[in-house]
């Protein structure tokens, strides 16, 4: 016992730097915006100091600000799905190969995070614009003029092939951590591959699944450049609708009153996904 | 090479002890400023490089100025000297704002009253866009611009622009100039802007596209997605000698007129050398630099253009223009800003 006290000591001062900065430089941000939230906005001086849940009253009882937060969800959870069902495969297969282009194929998956999502927003720009690939595709074939962009089908394309790497490399890591004999021991004991995937590696790989969604979900959710590039003035998501407000508007109290919604909408879905993950995962 | 650095528990806290101590100290630090400084809150980019080109190096340089460029966003700027309102010595000497938001910053009581006396050059200012509490620095009027291989006869008025429907550009940045238009051409006056909002409503649902950046107008007029819309003239020429093929048609009714304004914060920490700042702004040397490379008209009455520039930016005769109704503009904004978000969402 006596032994273990300047150990802890120890520990602790160790730890202090990296918390006092995680403290001051998260925390207080985040007080101070929650203090700005409950502020009045006034064109002339910008901000009245009040206390009033007026700027969170205006958003949740106005079913235009809802049905943005509702937008965003809905974008959120279907690219989720769709990194999950198009990652899932991809993963599996590089972590199972014993490939010597193994290392190509991980690299293939990575290289397009060296490229920033602003870059590749105006990529997918050229590609579903007016006169752009898809278009000239379309025009090749006898249709007449079509436009993608600006449309909720590309803001979707476009986070998702963001988030993909993410989901990708999450799950490659955990399957890899799956002994295959497990898989090999399900073969033998005549299980086809199908049921050998949803009863050996789905739930060993669920874990995997969570921290890769919630990851990929929480990027969608905050997602910036491509709805404001790709869904253009007449998609409202989130993120874009919170830095109009901030800095477009100038209407501080608002803007921080949506951040906070938007931050506890996220954090309470990953908290309860992450139960669920959870409960299920020690249920087998 | 351990003996050059050792981090030892000394070192650090003195390191850590300096860092912890450096915002103490940066006030003072910022304060000391010597007597020739002044420091200018503008946008980046082009127009902050030719305000060094043609104004600063030029005109300040020689008289000993040494001019700072704090370069941002308009609102973020503007609510910095919110924000500082209330210190008696503020950050920034002179603000360049849009003319509306100069006039809400004077509606705010922050700016200082300009005069002769100060700024012996403000007897020049062409007297339409003249302020008593700010400057004009450039101008350009609001045009219908339009692609003339795909439009035979253009526009001459709003009304003649918005039967393009869904060939319409509008720029989601400036839509209440669109608004204004509206207003001056079926209201008879700029400033009754909230009486247009079903003009507005019936070019969206026509299907008239509205872009988030200034820059994706004219990729939309090249690839035949729009064929008209309203934006400054400057812009026309800009991307006319892009390649871009654009014309300009000047409404009959009359054009608003985008100007970019300057402005001396009551709390300016150098008062001298920001009165100079602005006095050498309405140079006329100045002034042309920026007709010539940016294409935004001198807001003077003795800097003629001559040669190419002037060719270039000559407006036709009978053009109108006008300033913005700014306490009109400044009333309604919030409520246009909301109204305009939700009518886009409908779609």
């Amino acid at each position: 016992m006596r032994a273990r006290r300047p150990e802890g000591l120890t520990a602790s001062l160790l730890i202090g730097p990296a918390t006092m900065v995680v403290m001051l430089s998260l925390v207080l941000p985040l007080a101070l915006l929650a203090r700005y939230s409950l502020n009045k906005y006034d064109r002339r001086t910008f901000m009245i100091e009040a206390f009033t849940p007026e700027n969170y009253l205006r958003f949740v009882t106005d079913p235009f600000y809802t049905g943005v937060l509702w937008t965003t969800f809905s974008i959120a959870i279907v690219t989720t799905l769709l990194c999950l069902i198009l990652g899932f495969p991809i993963a599996y297969k590089l972590a199972r190969s014993q490939s010597r282009w193994k290392s190509i194929g991980v690299l293939l998956i990575i290289l397009p995070l060296f490229i920033g999502s602003t870059v590749r927003a105006l990529g997918w720009m050229g590609v579903l614009g007016r006169g752009g690939i898809v278009d000239a595709l379309y025009g090749a074939l006898g249709g007449s003029g079509i436009s993608l962009l600006y449309t909720s089908f590309a803001v979707g394309i476009g986070i998702l092939s963001i988030n993909l790497p993410y989901m990708i490399l999450t799950l490659q890591s955990v399957i890899e951590g799956i002994d295959a004999r497990l898989e090999e021991a399900a073969d033998s004991l005549g299980a086809d591959p199908t049921r050998r995937f949803w009863h050996v590696v789905l739930p060993l790989a669920l874990p995997g699944i969570g921290t890769g969604g919630i990851l990929v979900f929480i990027l969608a959710m905050n997602a910036y450049a491509t709805p404001f590039l790709l869904g253009g003035a007449r998609f409202q998501m989130m993120a874009p609708m919170l830095y109009r407000e901030f800095a477009v508007n100038n209407n501080w109290p608002f803007a921080a009153a949506i951040a906070f919604i938007l931050m506890l909408t996220t954090l309470s879905l990953t908290a309860i996904s992450g139960l669920l993950v959870q409960r299920r995962y020690k249920a087998q | 090479m351990t003996d050059l650095f050792t981090p030892n528990r000394r070192r650090i806290l003195t390191l850590a002890a300096g860092a912890a101590a450096t915002p103490i100290f940066a006030p003072a630090v910022l304060r000391a400023q010597e007597p020739g400084r002044c420091v200018l809150s503008t946008w980046g980019g082009d127009y902050a490089k030719l305000l060094t080109q043609n104004i600063e190096e030029p005109l300040l340089k020689p008289k000993g100025i040494e001019v700072v460029q704090d370069a941002g966003t308009e609102p973020t700027r503007v609510a910095k000297s919110i924000a500082q309102r209330r210190l008696p010595r503020g950050s920034v000497d002179v603000i360049c704002v849009q003319a509306p938001a100069a006039y809400d910053l004077e509606d705010s009581g922050m700016l200082e009253p300009l005069d002769e006396g100060k700024i012996p050059n403000l007897k020049y200012v062409q007297p339409a866009f003249a302020t008593p509490y700010s400057i004009p620095h450039i101008y350009s009027p609001q045009v219908i611009a339009y692609s003339p291989e795909r439009v035979k006869t253009p526009p001459k008025s709003f009304d003649e622009m918005a039967a393009y429907g869904g060939k319409v550009g509008i720029l989601d940045n400036s839509y209440i100039w669109v608004a204004m238009a509206a207003a001056l051409k079926q209201q008879g006056d700029p400033g009754k802007i909230a009486e247009v909002k079903g003009t507005l409503e019936k070019l969206i649902k026509a299907g008239a596209k509205a872009y988030t950046s200034t820059e994706a107008f004219a990729p939309a007029i090249k690839s035949g997605e729009i064929d008209v819309g309203l934006v400054w003239h400057a812009r026309v020429l800009f991307w006319t000698k892009g390649g871009v093929e654009m014309k300009s048609s000047f409404p009959a009714e009359g054009c608003l007129t985008y100007v970019s304004s300057m402005c001396v914060l009551k709390n300016a920490p150098n008062k001298a050398a920001a009165f100079a700042y602005i006095n050498a702004a309405l140079d006329p040397r100045a002034q042309r630099g920026f007709a010539d490379s940016m294409g935004y008209h001198p807001t003077i009455t003795n800097a003629a253009l001559e040669g190419e520039v002037a060719t270039r930016l000559a407006l036709p005769d009978g053009a109108k223009l006008m300033p913005a109704p700014y306490p009109q503009l400044s009333a309604v904004r919030d409520d246009m800003n909301d109204w305009w978000r939700r009518l886009l969402d409908r779609r």
